[in-house]
């Protein structure tokens, strides 16, 4: 009983945590820049990158392009956040992109994946992107998560 | 700004008195006790803000580059480079995959969150910069996401494997106009072409020689960029090996149980990986030729 309270606890305690940042819109302070941390690897994924296109007008583009180890089952990124800023130095979030909405976000049977998500920002603002890539069956797959650098749009 | 919950405050008082020292050898402590021993997130996260409270009455200013650089000195135990151990100490075993790290991952992230929470919301955008090979790392998370309405579309892919029934690859480069690309002209035995494809963004172009040989495969990738950024590559343990042919340098690399290659020579870039041995891909290097 007293365990069940504890997970419960637990549990509320996540969803209120959850709640709390999607609130605030925060983003995660860990991956603020291209930091040199651990290596990786993965069974599924070569290499990937992601940049932000300004297409003109205020239009903003974030591009990405996903390679496998070699034929996967998916592949491409499940979600791109969008950060826009007025000054170049604080962002604050815009938009999401999941590939539940935009499917051509993902790959399938594939071992290169590229594709795009466009928005409408206003021009003279800058937007950097929180990308992340996937590849590998539909569940169990790696997923990795890395910011653009910013661009004016 | 939204508070923590705090069910556990009043038995987590017992940090209350602790200096910020403490507090930061404590959290640094916990990540290596197996997770029976191990504080719970509630409490952890306690700690955390106990330490942000203080710092906030000594009037510190905090930026969220700085968070999370002192994220990864105080509280990330993979991060083993950044942390300083004593004199005395062990430098501490890369941590494995499982158990602990996997307990940790959830710690991280619940901590970091409230490093944002904490940071006030911004992002500083000054580490923005690119090196290809300090971008042989990554770093794996879990994140939020709010859906929207904005469209996405697919990029301009051409499989143009039935243009070119058998693998011609100087030649589809040269109809595309690429020139100085470095192909490798000798392919480990019992590899044929299976597929090709060829993609175009904004910024770049990108050539893709797919082989196969049973369950094995190989990828030749050619990539002409202006100012798209350099790739991430996926590489197991931190050694590359530079390996040095004619005027240009490769690096050579694992990747689980593949290995990679990869060169780049002005706006063109070569790299290939694969089901092979360190023989092949060093063989296949010593037959690249210029196209």
């Amino acid at each position: 009983m007293i365990e069940m309270m504890k997970n419960s606890g637990r549990t509320l305690f996540c969803v209120l945590l959850a709640i709390c940042l999607m609130g605030t819109m925060t983003v995660p302070a860990f991956a603020a820049g291209r930091e040199p941390l651990q290596p990786y690897s993965s069974a599924y994924l070569s290499n990937y990158n992601a940049y932000v296109y300004p297409a003109g007008n205020g239009v903003v583009q974030v591009w990405f392009n996903a390679a496998g180890t070699r034929v996967v089952d998916c592949l491409g990124s499940q979600v791109i956040q969008l950060y826009e800023s007025i000054d170049g130095s604080s962002f604050s979030w815009v938009a999401t992109f999941t590939s539940s909405s935009y499917p051509s976000m993902m790959g399938y049977q594939t071992g290169f994946h590229s594709s795009h998500v466009t928005y409408s920002g206003i021009p003279g603002r800058y937007y950097m992107a929180y990308v992340n890539i996937y590849g590998g069956p539909a569940q169990g797959g790696t997923s990795r998560y890395f910011w653009t650098a910013s661009q004016i749009a | 700004m939204p508070r923590i919950p705090s069910r556990g405050s009043r038995a987590f008082s017992k940090y209350d008195a602790m200096d910020d020292e403490a507090l930061r050898s404590f959290l640094r402590s916990d990540a290596s006790k197996p997770e029976a021993e191990a504080a719970g997130t509630e409490e952890l996260l306690y700690v955390m803000e106990l330490l942000e409270k203080r710092r906030k009455e000594r009037g510190e200013a905090r930026d969220a580059q700085k968070a999370f650089e002192e994220f990864k000195r105080y509280y990330d135990p993979r991060n083993a480079a950044a942390q300083k151990p004593p004199v005395h100490a062990k430098v501490p075993a890369p941590p494995p995959k499982t158990g602990t790290a996997f307990r940790w991952n959830r710690k991280l992230t619940n901590a970091a969150a409230v490093i944002a929470l904490l940071a006030g919301c911004t992002l500083s955008v000054g580490a923005a910069r690119f090196d290809l090979w300090e971008l042989l790392v990554k770093f794996t998370r879990e994140t939020l996401y709010i859906e929207t309405d904005d469209g996405g579309e697919p990029a301009r892919i051409t499989d143009s494997a039935k243009q070119f029934p058998y693998s011609d690859f100087p030649e589809v480069l040269r109809q595309h106009g690429i020139s100085g690309a470095m192909i490798p002209t000798w392919l480990p035995e019992g590899f044929a072409f299976a597929d090709r494809r060829i993609s175009e963004t904004p910024r770049s172009r990108m050539f893709y020689e797919y082989y196969a040989n049973r369950d094995k495969s190989l990828t030749l990738e050619i990539v002409e960029n202006s100012l798209e950024p350099p790739a991430y590559f996926e590489q197991l343990g931190s050694e590359v090996e530079v390996y040095r042919k004619n005027n240009y340098i490769f690096y050579i690399f694992q990747n689980e149980t593949q290995y990679q290659a990869a060169c780049i020579d002005g706006a063109v870039q070569c790299i290939f990986w694969g089901d092979l041995t360190h023989e092949e891909i060093v063989q296949m290097i010593e037959s690249i030729k210029k196209v």
